[in-house]
C-alpha cells in the first residue's frame, strides 16, 4: 500500500465492498450516479504489471458489475473503461475500471472523432503491431519478474509523468 | 442485400417478423460484418488471431493503431458471453495493450468496452477497442466528474449493493454454507437495444428485443432535460435514476 495514493488510501471514493482482490467503490466525483471503480487492492500503476490471469479475471468481473448496474438502475446500456496511463486520461497511478450505467441523453459522450489514414500507413501499422506481438508470444524460458520488482519497467518510463 | 427490389425488401420484412428468436440470431449472424471477417470472407487488418478471437485493425481509427478484438463467436453484448471466453479476452487484451506500447510508442492505451447503442456501440458484434494514447492526441474518452454529496452517493450505493454482491456470488456463498439454492444469475440483456444490422429493415432491432424489455417506469422518469456536462447533479437527477424501484 502507498500512502499517497487516493486509490490506495480510498480518499475520495466510497467503499462498495471488497471482494478476493479487488475493492469495489463510488467516486465521490462520479460521471453519473452508479458509476463503479473497480480498484485493486495491490498497487499498481499500469496494467502491464497485472498477472495475465488477474487481468483476465478482473475483466470478468467488470463484467459482473455491468449486469447488476442494467439490473438495479435498469440501464440501457454501460461502459466498461480502463485508462491505462496519463495520456490516456488516468488520473492517480494505480490501475482501476471504471464501469459506468448509461441511459438515453444521459449528457455523456465517449466517442471519438475517427481519424483517417491511408492504405500504406494502415499496412506500416499492421506490421509493427504483428512483429511486436510475434516477439512477446514467443514462449518465455524464463518466468517473468512479480509485479512489485518491475518498478523501473520499460513500460513505466513510458508512463512518464503520471502524478 | 443493397439492390433489393422493393418485392424482396417486403418478403424479407415478412420473413424476419416470422422469425424465432434463434433464427433471428443466425440471421443476424450472416448479415454480421465482422462475422465475415472472421471467417475471411471480408477483409480485414488482421494483427492478432487465435482459436477465440481475431483483432483487426479500426478502419476509422480514434489513434493510429487502433486495434478490435473481437470474439469469434457472435456475440452482441458482453453479458452474453462464458466467463471462459471473457477471461481470454482480457488477456489478449491486456497482451495487444503491451504491444501497442511498445510497437507504436504510446505513452498509454485505453480499453474500452461500449454494451449498447446508448453506450456508443456501433456495431452488432461484440468487441474490445484497445486505443494507443500519446499525449494531447484529443481523443475524447475523459471521463466528466460531478461532485456528489455523502447523502447521494449512499443513496446509490443502497440501490445498487444487493445486486453487485448477487452478480459477485457473495450472497450466493452465503446462501450454499446455509444450506440453501444459490441465488440464480441474472443476465439482463433483453433490455439492452444492440444495433441494427446494416443493411436490414429496422423491424429487426424491435423484433430481436422482447416487447416486455424496456421496463414501463424507467421510461417514464426519463429526464426531460438534457444534461450538460457542466450541471451538477441534484437529488432529481438520482431519482430519475432510481426511478425503477
Amino acid at each position: 500500500m502507498m500512502t499517497d495514493c487516493k486509490l490506495c488510501s480510498l480518499e475520495e471514493y466510497l467503499k462498495l465492498i471488497e471482494h478476493e482482490e479487488i475493492t469495489y467503490a463510488q467516486p465521490h466525483k462520479p460521471a453519473i450516479p452508479g458509476h463503479v471503480l473497480m480498484i485493486p487492492k495491490q498497487h499498481m500503476q499500469i496494467i502491464e504489471q497485472i498477472p495475465d490471469e488477474d487481468f483476465g479475471k478482473m475483466m470478468v468481473q467488470a463484467n459482473k458489475i455491468s449486469m447488476a448496474l442494467f439490473e438495479s438502475l435498469q440501464a440501457q446500456g454501460t461502459n466498461i473503461i480502463i485508462q491505462n496511463g496519463i495520456s490516456a486520461g488516468q488520473k492517480d497511478p494505480h490501475v482501476c475500471v471504471h464501469v459506468i450505467p448509461r441511459r438515453e441523453e444521459d449528457g455523456l459522450n465517449f466517442l471519438w472523432v475517427p481519424k483517417t489514414l491511408n492504405e500504406e500507413e494502415m499496412s506500416t501499422i499492421e506490421l509493427r503491431i504483428k512483429e511486436n506481438l510475434t516477439v512477446q508470444l514467443k514462449p518465455k524460458e524464463v518466468e517473468p519478474p512479480k509485479p512489485e520488482k518491475v518498478t523501473d519497467d520499460y513500460l513505466l518510463k513510458q508512463l512518464h509523468r503520471i502524478p | 442485400m443493397a439492390d433489393m427490389s422493393p418485392e424482396q425488401v417486403e418478403e424479407l420484412k415478412e420473413k424476419l417478423k416470422n422469425m424465432s428468436p434463434e433464427e433471428l440470431r443466425e440471421f443476424q449472424k450472416k448479415q454480421c460484418i465482422f462475422c465475415h471477417i472472421v471467417a475471411g470472407r471480408a477483409q480485414a487488418k488482421k494483427v492478432y488471431e487465435d482459436e477465440h478471437c481475431i483483432g483487426i485493425l479500426d478502419i476509422n481509427p480514434a489513434n493510429p493503431g487502433h486495434v478490435l478484438l473481437l470474439p469469434k463467436e457472435h456475440y452482441a453484448i458482453m453479458p452474453q458471453i462464458p466467463e471462459k471466453e471473457i477471461m481470454h479476452l482480457g488477456i489478449t487484451a491486456k497482451k495487444l495493450s503491451h504491444a501497442l506500447l511498445r510497437a507504436l510508442h504510446a505513452d498509454g492505451t485505453n480499453i474500452f468496452i461500449a454494451n449498447g447503442v446508448v453506450a456508443g456501440q456501433k456495431a452488432q458484434h461484440f468487441m474490445i477497442h484497445i486505443i494507443p494514447r500519446k499525449e494531447h492526441d484529443e481523443v475524447g474518452i475523459d471521463i466528466p466528474e460531478k461532485l456528489l454529496s455523502k447523502q447521494q452517493l449512499q443513496q446509490v450505493k443502497q440501490h445498487i449493493l444487493p445486486s453487485i454482491m448477487k452478480s459477485l456470488g457473495i450472497q450466493a456463498a452465503k446462501r450454499e454454507e446455509a444450506g440453501k439454492e444459490p441465488v440464480e444469475q441474472v443476465t439482463p440483456k433483453e433490455q439492452i437495444a444492440v444495433p441494427a444490422p446494416r443493411h436490414e429493415p429496422r423491424e429487426v432491432v424491435i423484433e430481436e428485443t422482447p416487447r416486455k424489455a424496456q421496463p414501463k417506469a424507467a421510461k417514464k422518469e426519463q429526464p426531460k432535460k438534457v444534461q450538460t456536462k457542466d450541471e451538477d447533479v441534484t437529488l432529481d437527477d438520482i431519482a430519475d435514476l432510481l426511478g425503477g424501484s
